[in-house]
């Protein structure tokens, strides 16, 4: 496979993926370019993968947790929660209430429930590009519906 | 409902159902009322999830792409310079004196 085509197919997987736990644009930008990069380098390695987008993802993962301690570190603590900046696409109005209650759970959370019903993960896959237990996936992703039907009943109510 | 049930919806959602699970899940459709209305609240979110979706600015994908192919030709640059500058070293210490002629025709 091209890097061309891996780029253009698992760009906005990634970048979708990283939006579920960061708002500065420039910061995902960033991982964007540091995990593309590293796909680059190692190319030949995608033929021995089962999951090209677990391993893209996984990667990016890695990249997204190293920034945001560096981040940290350099007293910008709050740079992961920072609000959207205007280059990225507004969301349509019919979405913008179930965004609205996406932001109320943490970011690790949105990221498995985005990871389980977009991009089509199963529990062991997660875990592995989240460098977490399968147990601790599920039952993240247990309470994360059930706390996301409790607000969807709220709105609704 | 319980964790076996919400694996269940999730294969489901996921097109990953084994054939015992496919009977399993028409099984608990056919009877009970609970799982169906959960499936269908399950399946509606799913969509309203691949709803919040956003496509990333294609300048700055193009941008990004552009950086990565950018830094990729200095990498190999830097790369192809030490790797002259190493050759020539060793070729200075151990050609005889008599080849430096044809070293310097040879670089130009």
């Amino acid at each position: 496979m091209v890097f061309e085509e891996v780029y253009n197919e698992y760009v906005d997987i990634v970048f979708n993926y990283l939006r579920q736990r960061l708002k500065d644009s420039y910061l995902i930008e960033d991982i964007l370019q540091e995990t593309f990069y590293a796909v680059y380098r190692n190319l030949p390695e995608l033929k021995k993968k089962d999951s090209i987008k677990s391993w893209i993802l996984s990667i990016a993962h890695n990249k997204m947790v190293d920034k945001i301690r560096k981040v940290s570190k350099e007293t910008l603590p709050d740079l992961a929660e920072k609000e959207a900046e205007p280059s990225i696409d507004p969301l349509p109005e019919s979405t913008l209430f179930l965004e609205e209650i996406l932001q109320k759970l943490p970011g690790e959370d949105r990221q498995i429930l985005y990871g389980l019903y977009v991009l089509q993960l199963k529990y062991s896959e997660l875990a592995e590009i989240m460098n977490l237990p399968e147990g601790t996936i599920k039952s993240k992703a247990y309470h994360a519906r059930k706390e996301l039907k409790d607000c969807l009943k709220e709105g609704a109510g | 409902m319980n964790h076996v049930r919400e694996d269940l919806i999730i294969k489901y959602i996921q097109n990953d159902l084994s054939v015992e699970e496919k009977m399993e899940l028409y099984d608990l459709m056919l009877k009970d009322g609970g799982f169906r209305k959960r499936l269908k609240e399950e399946l509606e979110f799913s969509r309203k999830l691949r709803d919040t979706n956003l496509t990333l600015d294609r300048n700055v994908k193009d941008r990004i792409y552009q950086e990565i192919r950018l830094r990729a030709v200095k990498e190999n640059l830097a790369r192809m310079d030490i790797g002259n500058l190493v050759t020539e070293k060793i070729l200075r210490l151990f050609m005889p004196k008599i080849c430096s002629p044809l070293f310097k025709m040879l670089k130009k």
